[in-house]
C-alpha cells in the first residue's frame, strides 16, 4: 500500500517536472533530427525511458540537464539503427509563415545546421534551442568542453558570412 | 566576444522562430503507454550486481596468481649439504674421510 502511494506521488513529481521542459525538448528532438518524422517516436523513447527510470535520477541534480541527456541517448540510437532515409518535412514549407526576410535567415540557418553531422548538429541545437552552456552541454553529450567550443566558434564563423549576405 | 554574443542572440532567435507545439495526440499516447508500465525499479539483485560480481573477480585472480606462482618464482640455488675430505694413505692401505654436515660441528667447541 505504501508502495503504491510512493510510486503515485513519484509519477506525480516527473509530470510535474516534465511540464516546462516538454516542449523545448520536443523542439531539441525536432530539430536535431531534421524535423524528421521519427521525431515524434524518439521523443516518446526518451520520455518513458526518462519515465521508468525516473527512480535513478537524483534529486539534487538538474532535472533538465538529466531529461536533455536521454534525449541525446535516444538521437544517438536512433541514428545508429537508421538504415533507410527517412521523410521530413521541408524548411521552406515550415517557414512558409514569416516574411521574406527573416525567413530566408531562418531557412539559412536551418540549411546550415542540415549539413552538419548529427552528433555537431546536436550541441548546435542545444546551445541556440535549448539554452544550455558549454559545460551543460558537455555532461549532457559527454563531449569535452573545448571541443564544444570550437563547433560553435566554428558554426557562428560561418553564419556570420551567411547571414551577412542577407543583411547586405 | 561582445560581437559572438550577439550574433549567439541572434542566432538563437532565429533558431527559435521555428517552433512545433507539441501534437496533443502524442502526449496522449505517452500518457497511456506511462499509466500501462510502472516506473522501473531496480530490483535487489541488480542494485548489487556490481558488489556481488567482486566476490567471483576476486577468487578467479587468486588462482590464476596461484597458477603463475610456481612460475615466478626463482629457481632455487642448489645448496651444499655435507663437505667431504678425504686423505689416502697408500702405503698403508687407510683411506681417512671428514665429513661435514649443517647438524655436526667438525670441530666441537665447549
Amino acid at each position: 500500500m505504501k508502495e503504491k502511494e510512493e510510486a503515485g506521488v513519484s509519477q506525480a513529481a516527473f509530470w510535474e517536472l516534465m511540464e516546462p521542459v516538454k516542449l523545448r525538448l520536443y523542439n531539441f528532438i525536432l530539430k536535431s533530427l531534421n524535423f524528421s518524422t521519427d521525431a515524434d517516436d524518439v521523443y516518446q523513447e526518451t520520455v518513458l525511458h526518462a519515465f521508468r527510470y525516473f527512480a535513478s535520477f537524483r534529486k539534487d541534480k538538474d532535472f533538465r540537464a538529466w531529461i536533455f541527456s536521454i534525449a541525446h541517448n535516444e538521437i544517438k540510437s536512433h541514428f545508429r539503427r537508421l538504415r533507410k532515409q527517412t521523410a521530413s518535412h521541408s524548411i521552406d514549407a515550415l517557414t512558409a509563415s514569416q516574411n521574406d526576410s527573416t525567413g530566408a535567415l531562418v531557412r539559412e540557418v536551418f540549411q546550415f545546421a542540415a549539413r552538419l553531422k548529427p552528433k555537431e548538429r546536436q550541441v548546435f541545437f542545444l546551445y541556440y534551442e535549448s539554452g544550455f552552456s558549454t559545460p551543460e552541454i558537455s555532461g549532457i553529450t559527454g563531449l569535452k568542453e573545448g571541443y564544444i567550443k570550437l563547433l560553435l566558434s566554428q558554426a557562428r564563423n560561418r553564419l556570420k558570412e551567411a547571414l551577412g549576405v542577407h543583411h547586405g | 566576444m561582445d560581437e559572438d554574443k550577439i550574433l549567439d542572440k541572434k542566432i538563437s532567435r532565429l533558431v527559435r522562430s521555428l517552433e512545433n507545439s507539441l501534437p496533443p495526440e502524442l502526449e496522449e499516447r505517452i500518457a497511456i503507454k506511462a499509466s500501462s508500465g510502472a516506473p522501473h525499479r531496480r530490483p535487489f539483485f541488480r542494485k548489487w550486481s556490481l558488489a556481488l560480481a567482486v566476490i567471483p573477480g576476486a577468487a578467479a585472480l587468486f588462482f590464476a596468481f596461484l597458477l603463475l606462482l610456481p612460475a615466478l618464482r626463482k629457481q632455487q640455488e642448489p645448496q651444499i649439504t655435507e663437505i667431504r675430505t678425504q686423505f689416502e694413505l697408500v702405503d698403508k692401505n687407510i683411506t681417512i674421510i671428514f665429513i661435514q654436515r649443517p647438524d655436526f660441528k667438525l670441530f666441537k667447541e665447549d
